[in-house]
C-alpha cells in the first residue's frame, strides 16, 4: 500500500493529463485545474528543498566546517532577499532593481568567464580526444562559421557565395534537429515506462 | 478529437509504436533482458569510475541538473534520477557518502527520497544524512555556483553529471579537468551537449541519454525500452527518407 499508492497517483495523473491532451475540448478545464495542483505541489517541494539547503548550511556554521564563511554569506544572502521580498514585495521595483544589480553582474561575469573557457576547451577536444572525423569536423565547421560570423566572404556580395553560405548556415539546423528526435524518442520511452509504473523517479 | 491534425496522429501512431516495443521486448527478453544490449560508453566509463572511486575511498559527486519545473521543464530533467538510483544502491557503504546536487526543488526532494529509499533497502536508514542529497541553487547560474565547490572538494575522485545542463557547466568540466578529477556525463540538451562534447571524455547524446539504467544493468524495463527505441529510430529515419524521396519526386 506504501509503495503502491503513489504509483497509482502517478500512472493515473499521467494517463489524465495524456488523455487531457488528446481530448482538449471535453477535458480541458480539468487539465489546468490538475497541471495547478502539480504547480502547487512543486512549490512545496522548493520550499522543502531551500529548507534542506538552510538546515546543511546553517550546521556548517555551527560544527565549523571548512569553508564555513561562505555559509555565513548564503544565509545572509538569502536571509535580506527574503525580508526584503516580504516587507517591499516581490514586485516592488526597489527591491528588484537591488536583487538585480547584485544578481546580474555575477552572472555576466560567469558568462564571461565560460566564453574564455570555451575557447581554451575547444582548443584542448583536440588534446582530450586526438584526431579524429568528430574532432576534425568540429575544427573545421568552428572555423568556417568564425568566418562567415565576422562577415568577410558576405563582403565579396557574390550572389553564389550567399546562396552556398545560406545553405551551409541550414547544417546545424539539420544536425540539431537529428538530436532532439533521438531525444524525443528517449523521453517517449522513459514516459511510457512511468505510465506502465515499471519507472518510478519519485521513489527508490 | 476531430481537432487531432495530421501531426497528432503520426505523434500518437508512434507513441502506440512505442507502447508495443516496449511490451514486447518486455516480454520476449524477460529471461535475459541485458543479453546482446546495446552498452552507452559514457554509463560504462560512469561504472568504472564508480568503482575506482570506491577503490581509492575518495569522494563522488553526482550533478542531476535543473529545469525540471521551471521554464523549459521537461521529462529530461527527470533522467538523472534513475543513475542517482544505480550509484546510490553500490555506494552506500563507501568511504566517503555520495554528494548529489541538483538545481531544482522539485529534483532536490526527489533525490533526497531516492536516497533515504536506498538506505531503507538496506535496512541502514539510521545513516541517512538530508546533506548527500542537495539543493544547489533554484537559477542555472546559482546552481552552477553551488556545483563547483561540490567539484572543487579536495576528497574528490570523480564526477558524474546526468541531467538538464547548459553551457555554463563547461566551467565546472574546466575545473574538474586541472584538479585531474575524471568525469563521465550526459545530457539531453543542445547547449549542454556542446559544453560535454568539449569537457568530457566520456558523454552521452542523444536518446542514450535516457540509457543509465539499461546500460548498468539495473532495470530491465529500460533494457526493453533501449531495444524499443533503437527499432523506433530506425523506422523513423526510413520514413523521413521516404518523405524526403516524396516530397522531392513531388507526389507530397
Amino acid at each position: 500500500m506504501k509503495k503502491g499508492l503513489p504509483i497509482a497517483v502517478a500512472i493515473l495523473s499521467g494517463l489524465f493529463v495524456l488523455a487531457g491532451l488528446i481530448f482538449q475540448p471535453y477535458l480541458g478545464p480539468y487539465l489546468g485545474l490538475v497541471l495547478n495542483w502539480a504547480v502547487i505541489v512543486g512549490s512545496m517541494a522548493l520550499l522543502v528543498a531551500i529548507a534542506s539547503l538552510i538546515i546543511s548550511h546553517a550546521r556548517s556554521i555551527l560544527t565549523a566546517r571548512k569553508g564555513f564563511i561562505f555559509s555565513i554569506v548564503i544565509l545572509a544572502s538569502f536571509g535580506l532577499s527574503l525580508v526584503g521580498g516580504l516587507w517591499l514585495g516581490v514586485d516592488n521595483p526597489a527591491y528588484l532593481k537591488w536583487v538585480g544589480a547584485i544578481q546580474r553582474p555575477l552572472e555576466v561575469s560567469l558568462l564571461g568567464l565560460v566564453a574564455l573557457i570555451m575557447t581554451s576547451a575547444a582548443v584542448q577536444v583536440f588534446r582530450n580526444r586526438g584526431w579524429s572525423p568528430l574532432t576534425v569536423s568540429f575544427g573545421l565547421s568552428a572555423i568556417f562559421f568564425l568566418l562567415i560570423a565576422l562577415g568577410l566572404l558576405q563582403t565579396l556580395e557574390v550572389p553564389q557565395i550567399a546562396t552556398v553560405i545560406g545553405y551551409i548556415r541550414q547544417l546545424p539546423l539539420v544536425g540539431a534537429r537529428g538530436l532532439l528526435i533521438g531525444v524525443a524518442i528517449g523521453a517517449v520511452m522513459m514516459a511510457i515506462r512511468v505510465l506502465l509504473g515499471s519507472e518510478r523517479p519519485y521513489s527508490d | 478529437m476531430s481537432s487531432l491534425g495530421m501531426a497528432d496522429k503520426v505523434a500518437i501512431a508512434l507513441v502506440l509504436l512505442a507502447l508495443a516495443g516496449q511490451l514486447f521486448f518486455q516480454s520476449a527478453r524477460r529471461r535475459a533482458p541485458y543479453s546482446k544490449l546495446r552498452k552507452v560508453n559514457a554509463y560504462q566509463s560512469a561504472d568504472l569510475l564508480i568503482s575506482a572511486v570506491a577503490e581509492k575511498g575518495r569522494r563522488l559527486v553526482l550533478g542531476i541538473g535543473n529545469n525540471l519545473t521551471d521554464q523549459g521543464a521537461s521529462l529530461s530533467g527527470v533522467a538523472g534520477l534513475p543513475l542517482l538510483k544505480a550509484i546510490s544502491r553500490r555506494s552506500l557503504f563507501n568511504d566517503q557518502k555520495l554528494q548529489t546536487v541538483s538545481g531544482d526543488g522539485v529534483l532536490a526532494c526527489l533525490s533526497q527520497m531516492v536516497t533515504h529509499g536506498a538506505y531503507q533497502n538496506a535496512v541502514a536508514v539510521e545513516l541517512f544524512q538530508p546533506g548527500e542529497a542537495v539543493l544547489a541553487g533554484t537559477t542555472r547560474f546559482a546552481s552552477l555556483a553551488g556545483l563547483l565547490p561540490e567539484v572543487n572538494h579536495r576528497a574528490n575522485g570523480g564526477v558524474i553529471l546526468s541531467g538538464q545542463f547548459e553551457g555554463e557547466t563547461l566551467l565546472a568540466l574546466d575545473l574538474a579537468a586541472r584538479k585531474n578529477i575524471l568525469v563521465a556525463g550526459s545530457t539531453a540538451s543542445l547547449g549542454g551537449q556542446a559544453a560535454f562534447l568539449a569537457g568530457v571524455c566520456n558523454l552521452a547524446l542523444g536518446e542514450d541519454y535516457y540509457a543509465p539504467a539499461a546500460s548498468l544493468e539495473t532495470d530491465p524495463a529500460a533494457a526493453a525500452s533501449l531495444r524499443a527505441q533503437d527499432l523506433l529510430r530506425i523506422i523513423i529515419a526510413i520514413a523521413l527518407l521516404v518523405g524526403a524521396g516524396l516530397t522531392i519526386a513531388g507526389v507530397l
